[in-house]
């Protein structure tokens, strides 16, 4: 899709409409940054431990250590800005449905930077199919918008599926450099999870990261549904793998069972990897499926 | 079988287009529609991939399916092509249709005529006709002919249908039956459809009333003896039709010249009933020469009781040319035959030569016959001397007859037509040996034509001389062997000798010596002057004619012939006579070419008329082709048998011949077709194939579509 049309005037009028929506979510203040859960110099309490050769001795209790007799250094949150991390799957399968799997998440990426840099965090923007195709280097404030809209615009579905492979290359805070030490924050995994290696890798992979993680799970109506009859020659559209297939009901129905099949895994193990899983059909408005993620990502209250 | 729907050739090429389709499309059809889908996975597992591929059982369904198709192609071409006459009940005949034309076909005891109900019922076997069944339609009066080639177009089967005429002749059923029967034959050796092989028999369907086969008595028998010698060694059916018998009829008219006033003449009229009832009907006889206010010459009631036939003889009636005779007062079925004709051949006037001293007897006979006969007499001594004698014989060949009058040639004729009376010396042909006093008649030749009509039992004669016969001669009346009246009758040469002196005799006194002499002009010239010419139709004649040769317009040797529905013919003239075949009822005038053109108008049966009448009104030389008219023919129906309208039911042909039995009697007034047809086919039994055959290419369409699945977009 061109970028012309892909992010046109009523598409932003629909972004700054969508911002409106989330200040008053948030009570108006998107000067509340996120508080990480690292332990650092801020001035928020967050816990006690016990004293340790090399910590700050300004930092030891010492009401604490009256009362108890064993010395405990005060541990305080610290205040920083999160990286937000919005991965895009571009593989040939994201082309799939009407209007294309592809082009609902290239609208979520796109609504979620430009909420995320009017929130003043970082934001990065990675596509990826069966490696790591282009990363948008971690962003800040909202003059950064349009390089973000612009880096969305010409993005298009091709390619293979291979998310932990691009996901392990992909380095911390969605910069490359795959393997150094993860910067905390957020990721939003914006696929439709057809991957042949299946969807536990990727999910073993943000989950290991470290990574609050969000998988937006994209479905088209044509991945489930079976528009025709009898015999054909299926051609997958990432590998160009045929296969010779006589459609008969016993076919489709085999076919919608091994969907919903799908749908329920990816669920259950995100689910059990505590990771956020949000299935949204690809024809859904894009403003309904943000705010959805926002929500489900701790963002909006 | 055969093919009622398209042609071998057309099925081949639309079955091997249709073949080639479905193949091409097989072919193509194995090459699956490739459609591109987002994740292979999702529709056919990995597990499973290669079971889908290697499929044997869905190959062997799309082996299946083409040979389905075909099969639907098959079946559908089968449709297209109609094919009918499957078994032995449907093998194609070869059929003739044979009806029955002659005059009786004309009674109106049907609805129309008989001649209308047998086209009807044709035109209903014509429409039963199987498919590749020929039929040949030939129908028979007194001749046999055939109306169309063997066909198997409708339309023109019953265009020749329409086409068939009644005739006015008697049926020969036996001449029609071996026609029939040879044409089926020679139909079946030159390549017929293949009957013989396919063990069909060919078929005669006869329709008609079989007015020619005599009615009760021995008529079937003699029917049956007569076809007992003609092969018809094939089936024959016979449709019959008539209801009833309800016809008075003249069987016979005829007319004769009274042989003592040639200027009179007799009659004869034969009625006949053949109803059940008495009826009572007028005869009247009329003279077709004069208007018809003036034709009137003799009317009669007759009682005709069923069954009965009268003779009514009316005698003395004024010599006409020609006669009608009708029967009025009650109507039949057939009026065909309450009309006949009868015609008077002109008296011819012949050139007589009497050689001899005058003879009162003699010249008062002669002379009594002056419309027939012009007579010259030369004295005997011309005769006598030998060389006037060679000079008179030139002058002999231009006489009809010579009359030597007790006297004979110096030396007997040897070519010519010749009356000796009292013949002496050495000319006399036959040699005389003393003579014979107070001869008896004991003997007569009734039969010979001098003597027709002729008493001569008590003939009185003083002394007749005794002749010896010869070579060729007969005693036509003779006293205890020794012949009174001799005829000889040699090439060239006829002679009658009378053994004795007119004037030694009573015969002069007699009756009997001008009917004598007028058989013997008869007899001697070859002219049966005053016989009436009354003709059957159906027959073939000739009529003796000399027609005048016409070097500047005309060759020499043709005459018209004018037919009673006033057709003019030319013929041609073939020794002396014109060959006419006689199938109209009424009277056939033969025309001279020249005059004949020139006055026969539009009204030309006036103009012969007049023409006619105005010869007779001279009296003169009726046969010296002076006039125009150069001979008449009555031509009557004059068949009993014909007339007789009882309608047979059956045809029962001879046993041992290999025909199918016949019809059951039909019941009256009309038998049923249905019952009669020769098992027509039914239109279902026609198209039943075809039908099965749609309806299984209907079902395999259905089970194949239920069956199969194709790669078109699911609804």
């Amino acid at each position: 899709m061109d970028g012309p049309t892909r992010f046109d005037e009523a598409f932003l009028r629909k972004l700054e409409a969508l911002i409106v929506i989330v200040k008053r979510a948030r009570g108006g203040d998107l000067r509340a940054e996120r508080r990480s859960r690292r332990v650092g110099a801020g001035i928020e309490f967050a816990d006690h431990r016990e004293y340790a050769a090399g910590d700050d001795v300004r930092s030891l209790d010492w009401s604490l250590f009256a009362r108890l007799d064993r010395p405990f250094v005060r541990l305080r949150e610290e205040d920083e800005d999160v990286t937000l991390s919005i991965v895009v799957d571009t593989s040939a399968s994201m082309a799939a449905g009407t209007p294309p799997k592809l082009e609902l998440a290239v609208q979520i990426a796109a609504a979620l930077g430009y909420v995320g840099l009017t929130s003043l965090d970082r934001i990065a923007v990675s596509l990826v199919g069966a490696e790591l195709r282009e990363v948008l280097p971690p962003l800040r404030g909202r003059a950064a918008a349009p390089r973000v809209l612009s880096f969305l615009t010409n993005v298009t579905a091709a390619g293979r599926t291979d998310l932990a492979a691009a996901l392990a290359k992909m380095g911390p805070g969605g910069g490359r450099g795959g393997g150094g030490a993860a910067r905390r924050g957020l990721t939003i995994l914006v696929s439709d999870m057809l991957d042949p290696a299946g969807c536990l890798p990727v999910l073993n992979r943000l989950r290991t990261a470290r990574q609050e993680a969000v998988i937006v799970h994209l479905v088209a109506d044509e991945d489930a549904a079976v528009p025709f009859e009898g015999d054909v020659l299926l051609e997958d559209a990432e590998t160009g793998q045929t296969r010779a297939l006589t459609v008969t009901p016993a076919v489709r129905r085999a076919h919608a069972e091994r969907h919903r099949a799908l749908l329920r895994g990816v669920a259950d193990l995100c689910r059990g990897r505590g990771l956020a899983c949000l299935q949204i059909a690809a024809d859904v408005p894009f403003e309904d499926a943000v705010l959805r993620i926002l929500r489900t990502g701790g963002v909006l209250g | 079988m055969t093919l009622e729907g398209l042609g071998p050739s057309s099925l081949l090429t639309l079955g091997v287009l249709g073949a080639s389709t479905l193949c091409a499309l097989h072919l193509l059809g194995r090459r699956r529609r490739r459609i591109v889908v987002p994740f292979l996975p999702l529709w056919v597992p990995t597990e499973a991939a290669g079971a889908v591929s290697g499929d044997w059982g869905r190959r062997l369904r799309r082996v299946g399916a083409l040979l389905l198709q075909l099969s639907i192609l098959s079946l559908v071409l089968v449709a297209a092509g109609d094919p009918v006459g499957l078994g032995a009940a449907a093998i194609p005949r070869t059929v003739v249709l044979l009806i029955d034309r002659s005059a009786s076909m004309q009674a109106r005891d049907e609805p129309g005529t008989r001649l209308g109900r047998a086209r009807e019922l044709g035109r209903a076997i014509v429409d039963g006709l199987g498919p590749g069944e020929r039929m040949l339609i030939a129908s028979f009066g007194a001749h046999f002919s055939t109306d169309t080639g063997f066909e198997q177009d409708h339309h023109r089967l019953k265009a020749a249908l329409d086409a068939i005429r009644p005739s006015e002749e008697p049926g020969e059923l036996v001449e029609a039956l071996t026609a029939a029967a040879a044409l089926v034959r020679r139909s079946d050796r030159d390549g017929g459809p293949g009957h013989e092989i396919l063990g069909s028999r060919p078929t005669i369907i006869l329709i008609g009333d079989l007015g020619s086969v005599e009615r009760g008595g021995d008529g079937a028998t003699r029917l049956a003896a007569e076809l007992a010698d003609v092969e018809v060694d094939m089936n024959v059916r016979f449709l019959p039709v008539g209801r009833r018998s309800d016809n008075l009829a003249i069987v016979a008219f005829s007319a004769r010249r009274d042989p003592v006033d040639p200027s009179a003449a007799e009659l004869v009229v034969v009625t006949q009933s053949f109803r059940t009832t008495p009826a009572k009907v007028t005869l009247t006889v009329r003279d077709l020469t004069r208007p018809s206010s003036t034709a009137w010459r003799a009317r009669r009631i007759v009682q005709l009781d069923p069954g009965a036939r009268v003779v009514t003889t009316l005698s003395g009636m004024l010599v006409a040319p020609r006669f009608e005779a009708v029967i009025e007062g009650a109507p039949d079925d057939l009026p065909l035959d309450d009309r006949a004709y009868a015609a008077l051949a002109p008296a011819p006037r012949r050139a007589v030569l009497v050689v001899g001293s005058p003879d009162l007897y003699l010249d008062a006979a002669l002379l009594g016959m002056a419309s027939a006969v012009r007579m010259h007499r030369i004295p005997a001594n011309e005769v006598k001397d030998a060389r006037q004698a060679w000079a008179r014989r030139e002058l002999w060949a231009r006489y009809d007859l010579v009359i030597f009058d007790g006297v004979t040639p110096n030396h007997p004729p040897d070519s010519g037509r010749f009356v000796f009376i009292d013949p002496n010396g050495p000319g006399s042909p036959w040699p005389v040996h003393g003579s014979v006093t107070d001869p008896v008649i004991t003997d007569v030749m009734r039969e010979h034509a001098l003597v027709k009509h002729l008493g001569l039992s008590d003939l009185n004669v003083a002394t007749a001389r005794r002749l010896t016969l010869q070579g060729g001669d007969v005693a036509v009346a003779s006293s205890l062997g020794s012949p009174l009246i001799v005829a000889r009758d040699r090439p060239a040469l006829r002679e009658i000798g009378l053994a004795f002196d007119l004037r030694r005799s009573d015969l002069p006194l007699r009756t009997a010596f001008p009917l004598l002499l007028s058989n013997a002009l008869g007899w001697l010239t070859q002219q049966p002057s005053g016989e009436g010419l009354s003709h059957a139709t159906g027959q073939t004649i000739r009529i003796e004619v000399r027609p005048r040769a016409r070097a500047d317009t005309e060759p020499p040797g043709f005459v018209d012939v004018v037919t009673p529905d006033r057709r003019k013919v030319r013929l041609p003239v073939v020794d002396g006579a014109v060959t006419v075949a006689l199938d109209q009822i009424g009277i056939v005038e033969v025309l001279d070419v020249g005059d004949g053109e020139s006055k026969q108008g539009a009204d030309g049966r006036g103009a012969h008329a007049a023409s006619q009448d105005n010869q007779d009104d001279r009296g003169g030389d009726h046969g010296d082709n002076d006039g125009r008219v150069l001979a008449y023919a009555a031509v009557n129906l004059a068949s009993p048998v014909e007339s007789d309208l009882t309608p047979r039911r059956t045809l029962e042909l001879p046993r041992g011949r290999p025909t199918s039995p016949a019809l059951p009697p039909a019941p009256s007034p009309s038998p049923s077709l249905a019952a009669q047809l020769p098992a027509p086919h039914s239109v279902t039994q026609k198209h039943a194939i075809r039908l099965v055959a749609m309806l299984a290419a209907l079902m395999l369409l259905l089970l194949e579509w239920v069956t199969f699945h194709r790669p078109t977009p699911a609804r």
